[in-house]
């Protein structure tokens, strides 16, 4: 399960330097998405301004609602959605928690929308740097969540995440680091639009508004039918995990890369697991590459797939290993970090549940240095068990 | 269980419907009930001649001039008139004005009028004649107005004018500059076609009096007010005075009044102002004399804007104590300073003599024009009279059996056209009940829409069209009319400017945003579904020109 890159597929494709937030344009473009509303928020902007040029300069055939909020920008999508039609937006932290009730309906709805989340903190204390709270409060609204590393795994994911999410009828967010990824250059590889097209078809959804056979969309599901409605959505939102790893096979078939619904580095035989997400993941493959230098077998899994939770792939890596170390840049406060607790819950039902170590770092958009990783790891080793649900990097540990 | 999941696996993935939610009457959930409702503009609650303006502006904005016109004759037999020496208080009160700058309505209504006179105007048809037959006596605008309107409502009647043409004041007072004498006669001949009898040089006092109407079955006195007032000095009479009414009188009818060169004008009203204006056309230098300052002058102030630019000078604060004579020929005034003091029953600052400021001012004429007053002296003791004025009722009765009076001599009327016409359109509803013997109805007061009331997220800023003058030196060479025509092209472009405050355009807005889909477009205007309408009143909030009102209703 270890990244998978092929040379010679690479090859045909152009590269761009690139900042997260621009890779989420090209991206957008690339899938040729018609309708766009954004509410500009730090530090997303500059996909809504990147966005707006290509429509501007029609680079991009699509309609660009300049909207007064980000409730209205996903409203709008709802609406635009149900004619049939590609769409998207972006966001970030407090613009996402103002959308929140349109979220629901989005997904309740099974509109295929896409948008871009980039996590940042949420005030108060007033931050614009990177946290994943905003997303992850967003855990229950019935969306697909991604949370990607880099700029080429945020560009690709956006494509898959059209790809699944038109398959199964339910919207899709891609998350990423605010600043880390959003305003870090890249060199990306951009395929061809042919390329693009032939693996995200045109939308044609099932059911959309026909003017030739009116009918109404979201009414009132009297009693007997609102529980049945539920149970489809949920069934289709698991079926999803399935349609997510089929995804990006297909993917990697046409554009020669490959990232996993979970991504695994030296975890095979390894004792020790870290367990982490997005652009820190990246420093953790350096503490692991050090560590296993001074002879511990440790290893490190990266989650990319949090809705739906990719469970059974997780277990089976973890089922065997001493001990999970799991390093949180979001708090659910009262029960510490949510990566963590979604896995422990995960294992509540299997027979063997390794001791599972939750870690706090990085809130507000801190660095999560070597130190404290390895400063984590250590400390799951030596420890038989965790004595609370979460241990705060530099402070407690 | 295998059942219901099978259940499941059909349901669409997606809530839809393709049966409507006509079942769901959410009409019951209502408290607030919405109700087209057109409003009084503030401009037409204003115009002393109640016309419909927000209405005749709406067809102008579609070049619908005829229509348009037809509108205001509805009210005011003289919209070209009107479109000329009207001071305009509806343009004082536009709402537009609060927005950017007020509708140019006057121009709109001279537009109309002159539009129409090269066309084939309809006469009115009197749809049912009755057997009364009134008296109106005095051809001014009160007294047009009155016959035009009695006439309309089918009585027969009869206008005695002690002229030699009928107009009154308007003929005989206001200058051609101001108002053509074709325009004047053109709407007068449209009043008389409709089959009105006119008896010129019959003047009331000499050649008939009140008495002699018995056989009209009502009277309408609306003499005017065409007596100058004097200033009290001796000589008054003397060659080189003149009174203000006795000068205009002479020049409004053709006369070439030979004035010397330098002229003084005494008085600050109106008819000062025009009679300086045609002193100075005749050739002479013109010095308005006042007693007061500029702040307290009656005149329309930009009468006084204009006279300055005409080249008129003003000496305030001045008044006349003697006219001086050398040889049996005017010479000059002997005048007092004055300072203001405190405010008299007008409102305005007293002004009081300076003692021994005495200083001449020296002159070929003297025209006086310090305010007019109706010749009264024919009027018996019936007649109540306070500052030599009738006192009517609200109804414009005088209290002498069938006699009802108004315009300029009636107490406390306001000396402008304008508000003539209003009274001789209210007299001709008071007679008509008065004949019908019927109790007089005072009108119901209607809504009127002010600014606040309008949603002027609706409007565009847009300048007010600029009217063309002629330049001043050509202006003072003769009586030619001042301001220019404009093109229809203008006259749409202004009118599309008005907001039509309390007048449905049917703009649709408030079909485009009900939410229930309650509102239901018909010819001529909108009708409301009340079994779905559930009084979220977003129709009222989004009608751009306050036409919805809202009621509260109590359901059980």
């Amino acid at each position: 399960m270890e990244i998978s890159v092929k040379e010679e597929k690479i090859n045909n494709q152009q590269s761009l330097l690139l900042e997260g937030t621009y890779a989420v344009a090209y991206a957008v473009k690339l899938c040729r998405v018609k309708v766009i509303t954004v509410y500009p928020i730090t530090p997303s902007s500059a996909i809504a301004e990147r966005l707006a040029e290509m429509v501007g300069d029609e680079e991009l055939d699509a309609k660009y609602i300049k909207v007064e909020s980000e409730h209205s920008a996903m409203a709008s999508l709802i609406g635009a959605s149900h004619v049939g039609v590609r769409t998207f937006t972006a966001t970030s932290s407090h613009g996402l928690a103002y959308m929140h009730e349109t979220l629901h309906w989005a997904s309740g709805a099974r509109l295929p929308i896409v948008m871009s989340n980039t996590n940042r903190s949420l005030g108060s204390p007033w931050s614009i740097l990177a946290e994943q709270t905003d997303s992850l409060s967003q855990r229950d609204t019935g969306w697909i969540q991604f949370y990607c590393e880099s700029n080429q795994e945020i560009f690709d994911t956006l494509i898959q995440a059209y790809r699944i999410a038109e398959q199964v009828y339910i919207p899709a967010m891609v998350n990423m680091d605010a600043f880390f990824s959003t305003h870090v250059l890249e060199n990306i590889v951009i395929p061809s639009q042919e390329m693009v097209d032939s693996y995200l078809p045109e939308f044609e959804p099932q059911i959309k508004i026909d003017l030739n056979k009116p009918s109404a969309f979201g009414g009132v599901a009297p009693g007997d039918s609102y529980f049945e409605f539920k149970y489809k959505m949920e069934e289709d939102m698991l079926k999803a995990v399935d349609v997510a790893v089929k995804a990006d096979n297909e993917f990697e078939e046409i554009f020669g890369r490959r990232y996993g619904i979970i991504n695994c580095y030296l975890c095979e035989d390894a004792e020790t697991i870290l367990v982490m997400t997005c652009t820190a993941a990246g420093t953790g493959r350096v503490v692991i590459d050090n560590m296993r230098k001074k002879g511990k077998k440790v290893g490190l899994m990266k989650i990319r797939l949090f809705r739906p939770f990719p469970s059974e792939a997780i277990i089976n890596v973890l089922k065997n290993k001493m001990k999970i170390a799991v390093i949180d840049r979001n708090i659910s406060r009262g029960v510490g970090g949510i990566f963590a607790q979604e896995i422990r819950a995960a294992f509540y039902n299997t027979k063997y549940h390794p001791p599972i170590f939750g870690f706090i770092a990085g809130l507000g958009g801190r660095d999560i240095t070597p130190e404290q990783i390895e400063k984590a790891l250590n400390y799951t080793i030596e420890s038989d068990y965790p004595d609370r649900e979460a241990y705060w990097l530099d402070v407690d540990v | 269980m295998s059942n219901l999941i099978e259940e499941i696996r059909n349901l669409p993935y997606t809530v839809i419907s393709h049966t409507n939610m006509l079942w769901n009457k959410t009409g019951t959930w209502r408290h607030v009930k919405p109700y087209y409702e057109n409003k009084i503009a503030q401009c037409t609650s204003r115009c002393p001649c109640g016309n419909d303006i927000a209405e005749f502006i709406l067809s102008a904005s579609r070049g619908e001039f005829q229509k348009g016109y037809e509108i205001i004759k509805m009210k005011s037999p003289f919209p070209g008139v009107c479109g000329r020496v009207c001071y305009h208080p509806c343009e004082t009160y536009c709402n537009r004005g609060e927005f950017d700058e007020p509708i140019a309505i006057q121009m709109i209504e001279r537009f109309l009028a002159d539009y129409m006179s090269d066309k084939e105007r309809i006469i009115p048809e009197i749809i049912e004649r009755k057997n009364k037959r009134v008296a109106v006596i005095g051809t001014g605008p009160a007294g047009f107005s009155c016959a035009y309107h009695l006439a309309l409502k089918g009585y027969s009647v009869v206008l005695f004018e002690a002229y030699e043409k009928p107009g009154g004041m308007l003929r005989y007072g206001i200058p051609s500059y101001r108002l053509p004498k074709d325009v004047l006669d053109r709407e007068i001949k449209d009043i008389l076609d409709i089959g009105i009898e006119l008896k010129t040089n019959t003047r009331l006092g000499n050649d008939f009096s009140l008495d002699n109407l018995e056989e009209y079955d009502a009277v309408y006195l609306a003499i005017g007010a065409n007596k100058s007032r004097s200033l009290g000095l001796s000589e008054e009479s003397a060659d080189g005075v003149f009174s203000g009414l006795e000068f205009l009188e002479r020049v409004n009818s053709g006369e070439r009044v030979e004035l010397g060169k330098k002229v003084m004008v005494v008085g600050g009203g109106n008819t000062a102002l025009d009679t300086a204006r045609c002193a100075i056309r005749c050739g002479s230098e013109v010095t308005v004399v006042y007693r007061r300052s500029r702040n307290e002058m009656p005149a329309w102030q930009e009468d006084v804007d204009d006279a300055l630019e005409e080249g008129i000078k003003f000496v305030f604060l001045t008044s006349p104590t003697e006219i001086l004579f050398e040889g049996g020929i005017f010479k000059g005034i002997r005048c007092l300073k004055m300072e203001l003091g405190e405010p008299d029953e007008s409102g305005r600052r007293r002004p009081i003599p300076i003692k021994d400021s005495d200083f001449t001012i020296s002159g070929n004429n003297i025209i006086v024009s310090i305010g007019e007053e109706p010749e009264i002296s024919f009027l018996n003791e019936s007649f109540e009279i306070k500052d030599k004025k009738v006192i009517t009722d609200f109804s414009g009765f005088s209290g002498v059996r069938k006699v009802f009076a108004g315009g300029d001599l009636v107490y406390k009327s306001s000396a402008t056209v304008a508000s003539a016409i209003g009274f001789g359109r209210s007299g001709a509803e008071s007679i008509d009940f008065f004949l019908k013997n019927e109790k007089i109805k005072v009108k119901e007061e209607q809504k009127i829409t002010k600014f606040e009331d309008l949603n002027i997220d609706y409007f565009k800023s847009a300048g007010r069209i600029i009217l063309s003058e002629l330049a001043v030196n050509e202006r003072i060479k003769d009586f030619s009319e001042i301001i220019g025509c404009v093109s229809s092209e203008e006259v749409i472009y202004e009118s599309e400017r008005c907001f039509t405050c309390g007048l449905c355009t049917m703009c649709d807005n408030c079909l485009v945003f009900c939410p229930d889909m309650a509102v239901k477009r018909k010819d001529t205007g909108y009708e409301i579904d009340y079994d779905y309408c559930k009084g979220c009143s977003i129709c009222f909030e989004e009608c751009p020109r306050n036409v919805i009102s809202l009621e509260r209703e109590i359901k059980l």
